[in-house]
């Protein structure tokens, strides 16, 4: 089984230690590496290559934000997952745009945020769906007179099915008995379309698949009220 | 009926003399011919040092501009608000401040020269300059401070709490077949740890929110917006222009809290049900305006006067345009809302 290669960056070693300890008595996690300031974790995010990075917002000098862009920048199939005390939904949305697939707030619970690791790494939703409408919502305001940053690939009918539904929130479970396929055909449509886009997780092929004008707002739910 | 006449000259010659403010007459060409006590003091020449001087001696630069521009008011008639504030340079080199007025002497219909009267607020005008200098002092002071303690909760505070509580999952996780009652026991004891650090991430976000230092202003402007229509039902708006930048970190804190500031005024004082928040990014400057449609108020005449109707908030605000290099302005009436703009050299 291929391990899920993680990158710790938290300028506590305290708290980096701990979460050490619960990734590494995981099935199927590794940890490469640590790291306890902005710049260290893009050098190491560069060197290894991890398919997730657990980020801290707050570090001394270049901020967990900021890192997470130039990380997007060098290595755009690396994931990262912010780790922040605040859930406030415009919060949220700064992090997303600044490339975080998903947040973990830092009193998670063990269990989610292995699920959360794992849920990124097979392309499920990490996000609600309130957030990613928001998140969609600010995007059409920046796409205007900015073109999309690179150009993806063409999806297939079935890709742009499987898109669509992931838009709803529904998770990869749904979509397979919605199109009447296994959850690994779900998975691997799921990694196709992310490799056509160039991004590395449900949120941004989301995002990218709307700028790309797959997804149109009226398919993302409005969700609960926030 | 001479000798009455006489009398009240000298009455008024002896007025003149012992006025507490300064009093001086110049010919059309600026020479003095007439002073009196308080303008020797207030020179610090004797009068007869003074007579037959030009105030040009006095007065250079910007002081001579403005006098220049008085003369021409006076001449055509247009409009001169007085008292106007001058300054003059005395006899050790130092600058006085004085309250003016100037009016014309007319003799037989014809003009002759101008007449003057001053008082010296050096002293106000340096009492005045102190205190706001105080008021900035304070103003950074408490940024600072705030930022520490935030920061503090953030660094100190927080990492024990969160890692007792990754202890308790530790520790839950790793027993098995324990009793119900001692999970339950753990689980409350998570439950405690998590409400302590909410109660720290809370005491933070009022000192500093967040997501000002790691955002920006703009989605901190957006941030409070929501906020004020989730809890508040005033519905708030943030509108840009221009080309949105990066501004200097002490500069994005003095803006969000004159906002900040603004909002709650409008929510304690305001009864608006909008509000609007614009931020103009401009080449050189950028203009933060938040305006409401609630009732509005009769606004003093000068900011300043705020601290004694109760509204030291505006006056914060002032200080911290000021602070900023800019201007704080407040257009309100009554039943029109109030605007509350600033606009800022950054």
């Amino acid at each position: 089984m291929v391990k899920t290669r993680i990158l710790l960056a938290d300028d506590h070693a305290v708290v980096r230690e701990g979460m050490r300890d619960l990734l590494d008595r995981e099935k199927g996690f590794e940890v490469v590496g640590e790291a306890s300031d902005g710049e260290e974790a893009i050098r190491l995010a560069i060197e290894f290559r991890p398919d997730v990075v657990l980020m801290d917002i707050v570090m001394p000098g270049l901020s967990g934000i900021e890192a997470t862009r130039q990380i997007k920048e060098a290595a755009p199939r690396t994931n990262v997952l912010i780790l922040t005390a605040y859930s406030d939904i415009r919060y949220v949305v700064g992090l997303l745009e600044a490339g975080a697939c998903g947040y973990l707030l830092k009193s998670a619970r063990r269990s989610e945020i292995i699920e959360a690791i794992r849920a990124v790494q097979s392309g499920e939703s990490v996000l609600a769906p309130e957030v990613t409408r928001k998140l969609l919502e600010r995007a059409v305001g920046a796409a205007r007179g900015q073109a999309s940053s690179g150009r993806a690939e063409v999806l297939s009918a079935r890709e742009h099915e499987v898109l669509r539904l992931a838009a709803k929130g529904m998770s990869n479970k749904a979509i397979a008995s919605t199109l009447l396929v296994s959850v690994r055909t779900v998975k691997a449509h799921l990694t196709s379309i992310f490799n056509k886009l160039g991004v590395g997780c449900r949120t941004e092929a989301i995002t990218k698949g709307f700028q790309e004008g797959y997804i149109t707002l009226d398919e993302v739910p409005s969700g609960e009220t926030y | 009926m001479e000798g009455r006449l006489r009398l009240t000259e000298r009455n008024y010659r002896y007025l003149f003399d012992n006025a507490s403010d300064a009093m001086w007459v110049q010919d059309m060409d600026g020479n003095i011919v007439d002073v009196n006590r308080a303008c020797a003091k207030l020179t610090g020449f004797t009068r007869e040092e003074l007579l037959g001087k030009n105030v040009r001696y006095f007065i250079a630069g910007d002081s001579l501009e403005l006098a220049r521009e008085v003369r021409r008011r006076l001449l055509t008639g247009e409009e001169m608000p007085q008292p106007y504030e001058q300054r003059l340079r005395r006899k050790d080199g130092t600058i006085a401040t004085m309250m003016m007025s100037t009016s014309p002497v007319v003799i037989d219909g014809e003009l002759r020269g101008f007449q003057h009267v001053a008082r010296d607020v050096t002293e106000e005008k340096h009492m005045e300059e102190n205190m706001r200098f105080y008021v900035q002092q304070i103003t950074r002071a408490q940024e600072d401070e705030r930022r520490r303690i935030a920061r503090e909760l953030h660094d100190e505070s927080s990492p024990p709490l969160i890692l007792l509580v990754h202890e308790v999952d530790a520790l839950a996780s790793s027993l098995h077949g324990i009793p119900a009652a001692i999970k339950n026991r753990l689980e409350n004891l998570r439950g405690r740890a998590v409400e302590a650090l909410e109660g720290l991430r809370r005491c933070a976000q009022d000192l500093r929110p967040r997501i000002l230092d790691d955002l920006g202003l703009v989605p901190a402007l957006e941030w409070m917006a929501d906020n004020m229509t989730r809890d508040y039902g005033i519905e708030a708006r943030v509108r840009l222009s221009g080309e949105e930048r990066k501004l200097p970190e002490e500069a994005q804190v003095l803006l969000f809290r004159i906002a900040q500031e603004a909002l709650s005024n409008i929510r304690r004082h305001a009864e608006a049900s909008k509000v609007l928040i614009t931020l103009d990014f401009h080449e050189e400057s950028v203009r933060l305006a938040v305006r409401d449609n609630g009732h509005g108020f009769r606004r003093p005449k000068i900011i300043g006067d705020l601290a004694g109707t109760g509204r030291l908030g505006l006056l914060g605000m002032q200080e911290r345009a000021r602070l900023l290099g800019g201007s704080l302005t407040i257009r309100s009436a009554p039943g029109r809302g109030t605007t509350v703009e600033v606009e800022a050299p950054v």
